[in-house]
């Protein structure tokens, strides 16, 4: 999943715009599409955990 | 104890004081047929699987959307915004206590349902909906309310057509009643990590819950339904795909279902009345294992100490609204 991706949905939905909402449709049906003609989903480093996140952030390392 | 008295509340699917189950659905049902014990397990002593509840909780979000976009269309709006409208009530719904409900970066790799996350199910409705956005089934309308007959609760007796000796009910959900073809169907939604191949369609024929539903279609929404449509998702790691199959059913075997359903409730009436539910220890092993195949395994004097520690107590009841 894309940074762009990743950050929409981490963020409260309160604060998600229509504009915001669009885009994570436009990213899902380009998804869709590429699967469609055969195109394999990039294997992409899985995100690293809030919890992973945090602690990188505490020593300083991210 | 004369099984014709009613329950004093109207929410237990028990007769008040015992362990007569009037009320029954395709779920507490399919656990009588599948193991007596799995039946006492769950039923009536309300124990689950801590990470059973995910899979119901998918389904349910799932379904809830579906319905919903099928509202919006009905109301008038267009396709678009409709999807839109689905994916915002999706992402508040998975907002769970300041935080999103199972993201993809937060499961534990220990997680077995990891595929059944957050991102996968709004990707899956999406990509559901666009799919589907002409449907060749077509959603049929309510003849008294208008309005699309969509998560439809059922609840009815049964008994005089099938000579039983006390009055039952039969309850659930039909999730969408269809044309298809100018043919009635009812259609069932599925989600699962399961590859969608013949393998996976031939569990549903002969299914318990699809000959229930064959009933409810015709009976509670006289709806003259010749089978169901199984339409099932599967969920997989960068993609979700969607396939159809029918079941068909005659007359005649829904007839025998019934018949069969006679001498399984008064299997369920013996066990209560005997307050004894005997294992059947030849379906340990199927579907995927028993959850408490292992409590099984262990002697009898010691298994409540493993049932509280492993599982958790959340009672299902067919006559609460999901």
């Amino acid at each position: 999943m894309s940074n762009e991706l990743s950050e929409l949905f981490d963020r409260d939905p309160l604060k998600l715009t229509d504009p915001d909402l669009e885009v994570i449709i436009k990213r899902m049906r380009e998804a869709q599409a590429q699967f469609e003609l055969g195109v394999k989903p990039k294997a992409e480093p899985k995100p690293k955990s809030t919890k992973t996140q945090n602690l990188l952030k505490e020593l300083g390392l991210e | 104890m004369n099984l014709i008295e009613r329950p004093v509340d109207p929410l237990s699917p028990f007769i008040p004081g015992t362990f007569y189950q009037w009320a029954w659905d395709s779920t507490s049902l399919g656990w009588l047929k599948e193991c007596p014990r799995k039946y006492q397990y769950h039923m009536i002593e309300g124990y689950s699987g801590r990470g059973e509840s995910i899979h119901l909780e998918y389904g349910i979000l799932y379904h809830g959307a579906l319905e919903h976009y099928e509202l919006n269309r009905a109301d008038g709006l267009p396709h678009d915004l409709s999807v839109l409208l689905v994916v915002k009530r999706l992402m508040d719904e998975t907002w769970r206590d300041g935080k999103p409900w199972r993201s993809i970066k937060d499961l534990p790799s220990d997680d077995r349902a990891s595929v059944k996350n957050r991102e996968n199910l709004i990707r899956t409705v999406v990509w559901y909906l666009d799919k589907f956005e002409r449907d060749p089934a077509k959603t049929r309308m309510h003849p008294t309310t208008g309005r699309p007959m969509v998560e439809l609760h059922f609840q009815f007796e049964i008994g005089a057509g099938i000579d039983l000796q006390h009055p039952y009910t039969l309850c659930g959900y039909l999730d969408r009643v269809v044309d298809f073809q100018d043919q009635p169907f009812f259609m069932d939604r599925k989600t699962t990590t399961s590859t969608l191949g013949s393998y996976y369609f031939d569990q549903y024929d002969p299914d318990n819950q699809i000959s229930l539903y064959t009933v409810a279609a015709q009976v509670a929404f006289h709806t003259p339904v010749k089978g169901g449509i199984i339409d099932a998702a599967q969920i997989a790691v960068g993609f979700s795909r969607f396939v159809r199959s029918f079941v068909f059913k005659t007359q005649d075997q829904i007839n025998e279902w019934l018949k069969d359903l006679k001498i399984w409730l008064r299997q369920a009436e013996i066990f209560a009345e005997a307050n004894y539910w005997p294992q059947n220890d030849k379906s340990c092993h199927k579907f995927g294992g028993c959850p408490f195949r292992e409590i099984c395994s262990k002697s009898p004097d010691v298994r409540d100490k493993f049932l509280d520690s492993a599982f958790e107590r959340r009672q299902w009841n067919p006559l609460i609204p999901r």
